[in-house]
């Protein structure tokens, strides 16, 4: 957990000053540092920034009345702004995962534990 | 270590593929990314007074933007006014200046990619000659000094705004389609202007005509084209007398008979393109000062069309529409005058057959003698893709069109265009900004050119006028309504007419002036315009509702904007009722039939006739030329529907009324009904059975798109009355673009609403905050300021810097 909190707030942090791929960054050393299984590794990674975008994205979804959400779920034919934020929560997820997963394998854990 | 090495290839991989666009689908880890994506255009609360500095400013410019987000500019000199304008436009309409300049110029290849209509709607325009006439206006801008200071000032402030942009600040669209924003130049905003007469002066039907003549005879054509409906009053009025000696050109002895042409034009006319304006005197108003009215019909999009803005600086006070991406504003008013335009449909594009000399395409024949072309190389780049690059030849008519080409006989027409003369109508604008009288609006009009408009005037000083203006080639009678012969100099065109000689009224006796796309002036009028304008009803509803009335309010003209009665249904329903055979009518066909004997001809929302008869009318159109027009294998030129109302009602054996594919001959009755039950079939099978969803108001189908034709931008079925011959002419999303009311007191007060807003953001709730006011006909007050207001939703300071 701590893990994933650690990297939500770097993610976040990275977030501000880089690209949007500057979220792996994060996952990447934090990953190495905490050296956790190679699930686990892509769980919580997975998890932080699943958390950062989809709790960035919600907020203004509520701030903005969803106004944009919703053109954006018609524009993209899915039907329900809340689709919009869990697929930008998943994207997000998905590069921390695999960023944080990368990291502990390079730590020489490559098994499971 | 190997499995690390996958594990960080595939990261790799998913960010690269993240990062990139597939086909219309945006780079999604960019597109999502809630810090810089699409989450970071969300307008999460009214944004904040802010004060910048900006290069380029002379002196400090206040924007005051009220409780609409109408932006009030205040500036020292109108340098400042015109960058101001620029960056304040730029600042909420970007994307729109973007898309609809990358047209103009042809270049939407650029940005969309390999896309085969595109292309080629790419290629016409460049065919069309629009870039190479935005280079002819630009130079001719840059002669006239105070013009081109007004240009390059507004363009330096649309700079001025992309300057201050990094990527999460681009609208929406941009990251949409992931380009940046483009500099800005004069040249954009002359496309632009290039574009507006695209839509209001891009319609010919030469080619039809010459096929209707060969097809159908010249009694036809002239039945329907060359005839006045009965109830139809052209724009000036009667009582004016044209006192001067006409000079019109010769006309050749017999007419030039073309080859058959498939198609010659790409862009069809638009229908939905017109407009109504009008202005009372004072003597039939209840306050005693003129009003104005107007409401230009157009094409209804996201962002709208329009944006209001106040131009305030020592000089100029004014108030109106801006089109984004030119300066100043096409439609509103100063404290002293108002102004409001409908679209003239003269025939000021033609096309010429020619001639050339061998397959070079090297000379053409033209007054017995072979002439060099000039050619131009136009290169079109696309995204993605290898650029192609098309020659386009000009003679001196213009630029050459092939129809057919690859055939065994190509043919080649030159088109000849009043949106190609190097004219500045952009001044116009500018001095009917600055206006003061009747005087000044007169020569305010002098260089307009293109895109022939009724300009209706009113002034503080009680008069009120009707222009019809623009650049007026001087023809024979007919000359250009076929397709001319490209070799003989009778066909050309033979100088202008002269300003003074335009058809124009000022304060005439009847007390008001009104125009909605109609004939300009009666046959008494000596020069030929064109054969044919826009049907009669709008423009006589108009002058029925104003004739009648006195003590006139501001309140009645609003309601006059939101009149949806038809009289097109007055005219021909009654008909066909009686033609109706109830005897082969279902019977709930039957019994829809009392409805229709009840309906009072208002196209209203919440009733089920006007869909009804909207489909009906024109199945039976349908059921009266489809056979003719289908076996003449070549596009034909469909009569008006007055003249066809007309003719039906007079002449009940007229030969378009049997159905050629048939043994036996059909009469009206016949197909009235088999129109009646088509129609029902139709709604049943649309709206199912008779119920609230067969209201007009869905029927009308009014979808406002967005302006980049991206889903889920727009506005979907705004439920609404109206239509094609009401003077509210709401239906299919097109429709009143902008509603004006100006009352011209000692304090000139104004009323207006657009379906849209300020903002071009399609996450600010400003967006289409007008669409319900507009649609239930509210207009909004406008805030004219004389001085820089105490309060304001929010204001933009901009200061000069080094």
């Amino acid at each position: 957990m701590v893990l994933a909190i650690l990297i939500l707030i770097g993610a976040w942090v990275m977030n501000l000053f880089f690209p949007w791929w500057g979220i792996a960054i994060p996952g990447l050393i934090l990953g190495y540092q905490f050296n956790k299984s190679t699930m686990g590794s892509l769980g919580w990674g997975f998890l932080g920034v699943f958390l950062l975008w989809g709790g960035q994205a919600f907020w203004i979804h509520i701030a903005n009345d969803g106004i944009l959400s919703t053109r954006i779920a018609n524009m993209l034919g899915v039907g329900s702004p809340w689709i919009v934020i869990l697929i930008t929560a998943v994207l997000g997820g998905v590069v921390s995962g695999l960023a944080t997963m990368t990291g502990s394998l390079f730590n020489g854990k490559g098994h499971n534990s | 270590m190997v499995r690390a090495a996958i594990s960080l290839l595939a990261l790799t991989a998913v960010i690269i593929i993240f990062n990139t666009r597939f086909g219309s689908i945006p780079p999604v880890g960019k597109f999502f990314d809630p810090d810089s994506g699409f989450w970071a255009n969300a307008e999460t609360s009214v944004p904040e007074s802010s004060e910048l500095q900006l290069e380029g400013l002379k002196d400090k410019v206040s924007i005051y933007f009220d409780e609409r987000r109408v932006p009030h500019i205040f500036a020292e000199n109108e340098h400042d006014l015109f960058f101001a304008q620029g960056y304040i436009t730029a600042m909420h309409r970007l994307f729109q200046m973007e898309i609809q300049t990358y047209d103009a110029a042809g270049r939407l290849s650029e940005i969309i990619g390999e896309n085969s209509f595109i292309q080629r709607r790419d290629r016409t325009t460049r065919r069309w000659g629009m870039p190479w006439a935005a280079e002819r206006k630009i130079e001719a801008y840059k002669q006239d000094s105070t013009v081109w200071a007004v240009l390059t000032a507004y363009s330096d402030g649309v700079n001025a705004y992309i300057n201050s942009l990094d990527g999460e600040d681009f609208p929406i669209e941009y990251k949409i389609l992931d380009i940046a924003p483009e500099e800005w130049s004069p040249l954009r905003s002359v496309h632009l202007e290039m574009n507006m007469y695209r839509t209001l002066a891009g319609g010919s039907s030469d080619d039809r005509t010459s096929n209707t003549i060969a097809y159908f005879g010249e009694e036809f054509v002239e039945k329907f084209f060359g005839t006045d409906p009965a109830l139809l009053e052209a724009i000036i009025p009667p009582s004016r007398t044209w006192d001067f000696e006409a000079d019109i050109p010769p006309k050749p002895d017999s007419l030039f008979v073309p080859k058959t042409a498939e198609r010659i034009q790409f862009f069809d006319p638009k229908a939905g393109v017109g407009s109504n304006n009008w202005v009372v005197h004072g003597s039939k108003t209840q306050n005693g000062y003129p009003i104005l009215a107007g409401d230009p019909h157009l094409s209804l999009s996201l962002p709208s069309i329009w944006m209001e803005i106040q131009l305030h600086a020592p000089g100029i006070n004014a108030y109106g529409v801006s089109f984004q991406g030119l300066p100043g504003y096409l439609i509103g008013f100063n404290e002293y005058i108002a102004y409001t335009e409908t679209n003239v449909a003269l025939d000021i594009m033609d096309w010429y057959e020619l001639q050339f000399k061998d397959e070079n395409l090297d000379e053409y024949w033209h007054d017995n003698q072979w002439k060099p072309v000039t050619k131009r190389i136009e290169k079109i780049a696309i995204r993605g893709a290898e650029a192609i690059t098309d020659t386009i030849v000009y003679t001196h008519h213009g630029p050459v069109t092939i129809t057919n080409p690859g055939s065994e006989e190509p043919v080649y027409h030159a088109m000849r265009w009043i949106a190609h003369e190097p004219d500045i109508g952009i001044k116009t604008f500018y001095l009917l900004s600055k206006a003061k009288n009747y005087e000044e609006f007169v020569e305010a009009l002098r260089p307009f050119g293109a895109g022939a408009q009724s300009f209706a005037f009113a002034s503080t000083e009680g008069d009120i006028a009707m222009w019809v203006s623009g650049k007026f080639p001087k023809k024979w009678k007919y000359q250009g309504r076929t397709v001319s012969d490209g070799t003989d100099p009778a066909y050309d065109w033979q100088g202008w007419i002269p300003h003074e000689h335009k058809p124009f009224v000022k304060n005439p006796d009847r007390g008001f002036v009104s125009s909605a796309n109609q004939e300009p002036a009666d046959d008494s009028y000596p020069y030929y315009l064109a054969d044919n304008f826009a049907p009669y009803e709008r423009g006589r509803r108009i002058n029925d509702l104003l004739r009648e009335r006195n003590d006139i309010t501001v309140e009645d003209m609003m309601n006059m904007q939101m009149d949806n009665y038809s009289l097109h249904a007055e005219s021909i329903l009654p008909e066909m009722l009686d033609w109706l055979v109830i005897d082969s009518l279902s019977l709930q066909e039957v019994e829809f039939t009392t409805q229709m004997h009840d309906w009072d001809y208002e196209m209203n929302a919440d009733l089920k006739q006007p869909g009804f008869f909207y489909y009906w009318w024109r199945t039976l159109t349908d059921l009266l030329y489809d056979d003719e027009f289908d076996a003449a294998e070549v596009r034909l030129r469909e009569p008006y529907r007055d003249r066809v109302v007309e003719v039906l009602k007079a002449e009940p054996e007229f030969f378009l009324i049997d159905d050629i594919t048939t043994e036996r001959r059909e009469t009206i009755q016949d197909l009235v009904t088999e129109a009646y039950s088509r129609t029902y079939a139709r709604m049943m099978q649309f709206n199912g059975p008779v119920s609230d969803t067969w209201n007009w108001g869905w029927v009308i189908n009014n979808d406002i798109n967005h302006v980049g034709q991206i889903p889920g931008l727009g506005a979907e079925d705004v439920y609404s009355g109206g239509s094609f011959e009401a003077i509210n002419a709401t239906r299919f999303g097109y429709g009143p673009s902008w509603r004006m009311i100006v009352e011209l007191g000692p304090e000139v007060k104004a009323w207006g609403v657009y379906p849209g807003g300020t903002s071009g953001n399609p996450g600010s709730p400003n967006y289409d905050e007008y669409i319900e006011n507009w649609r239930t006909g509210q207009h909004y007050e406008l805030n004219f300021y004389k001085e820089p207001p105490a309060e304001s939703l929010f204001t933009i300071t901009l200061k000069g810097g080094q």
